[in-house]
């Protein structure tokens, strides 16, 4: 969502979405003691 | 299966490159402290070494931003949008160091490159506008030496003309490109032959209108309504100024930021205006009292009725 801000040069909105994003990160940091980590799935093919 | 681990970073590349554009440079101390985290992580990061290079812009460094868009060039072999960008501000800041004749090459190999890129009009625009204010630092007519100013002027080049029609080219490009408009109205109001200072004055206002933060439109437009005493355009202008380069940003409920005032005529003239506006309510009242006062007399003149009373 703050790409798409950040595409439209909206910067107040990009502001908000990113002051928000990093307040989640850092809240889920706090309540499990690790970073936040995103998995990604390739599908078998493109592992070959 | 891979991990990103990246999320924490892609907020702070997007909130830095914010702060680096919102209302500049008022959020720029706060841009560039999270600007030097990230980079200190990733140091050739092409968002955060164009963010870094567009703040020290501002602060006029041209030398070491010129060097923050090299290394975008130099980190990207292919041909990207942010690469052609990145070579655009690195010739900018040629100009700015007067290093005119390499950064016209430079630009004009900006040019050549945008043609190919989809949906670029506000990039060609700008870089003609740029390519035309290198040759506008080139200056006026240029004599050859060793020749008399006769012959001599036969063989000089106006590089102000040669501007012109960039500046004009630009408006082709992009017919809302406030920056080209101030320029073609500095030129009618300064090197045109005839001056031409009311085509220069509906320039002013045109790049006014488009963009607020066109100051030295404003200005040249607010020192216009001033010389003709038309206070409530200066005031107008002034406050538009003021608007433009985010003074009342915290009145919209927006982060705070500490306000860096850019535009400081604008400031003076909205005092000026409010001090002429007291001062005309002044005369007003004092000339009412001068009336009373007379009346007051005439009251109590000897041969008044009632005079007594006074």
């Amino acid at each position: 969502m703050a790409e798409v801000y950040l595409y439209d040069q909206d910067y107040q909105s990009t502001i908000t979405v990113s002051e928000t994003g990093l307040e989640l990160v850092n809240r889920h940091r706090d309540d499990t003691g690790t970073d936040l980590v995103l998995y990604v799935t390739f599908v078998a093919r493109d592992l070959d | 299966m891979t991990v990103l681990l990246s999320v924490k970073k892609a907020f702070n590349v997007a909130l830095a490159t914010s702060l680096v554009h919102l209302y500049p440079p008022k959020h720029h101390t706060r841009a560039l402290r999270i600007l030097e985290e990230v980079l200190s992580d990733d140091p050739n990061n092409v968002d955060c070494l164009m963010g870094r290079g567009y703040v020290l812009q501002r602060t006029e460094k041209w030398l070491e931003a010129a060097s923050c868009f090299s290394r975008v060039s130099d980190a990207r072999l292919e041909e990207t949008r942010d690469t052609i960008r990145a070579q655009e501000e690195h010739a900018w800041c040629e100009v700015q160091m007067n290093h005119l004749d390499g950064a016209i090459a430079e630009l004009r190999t900006v040019i050549e490159l945008l043609e190919n890129q989809d949906d670029s009009d506000e990039d060609k625009a700008r870089s003609w506008w740029r390519l035309g204010r290198a040759y506008w630092e080139m200056g006026g007519e240029r004599l050859v030496p060793n020749l008399s100013p006769h012959i001599s002027k036969l063989f000089s080049v106006d590089h102000r003309e040669e501007a012109y029609k960039h500046f004009f080219t630009a408006l082709k490009q992009s017919s809302s490109f406030a920056p080209a408009f101030t320029s073609l109205g500095i030129y009618y109001s300064e090197a045109a032959n005839p001056l031409d200072p009311i085509r220069a004055s509906k320039c002013f206002q045109k790049a006014f209108e488009l963009d607020a933060r066109e100051g030295d439109a404003a200005r040249r437009l607010a020192e216009g309504f001033a010389e003709e005493r038309e206070w409530d355009l200066v005031e107008v202008v002034a406050n538009r100024t003021i608007e433009g380069e985010g003074e009342h940003e915290e009145s919209q409920g927006i982060i705070a930021g500490r306000y860096l005032p850019v535009n400081a005529w604008a400031w003076k003239a909205s005092g000026v205006v409010h001090l002429v506006g007291f001062l005309s309510f002044t005369v007003h009242y004092a000339r009412l009292t001068a009336r009373v006062e007379q009346t007051k007399i005439s009251f109590c003149d000897p041969g008044f009725p009632g005079s007594t009373a006074c």
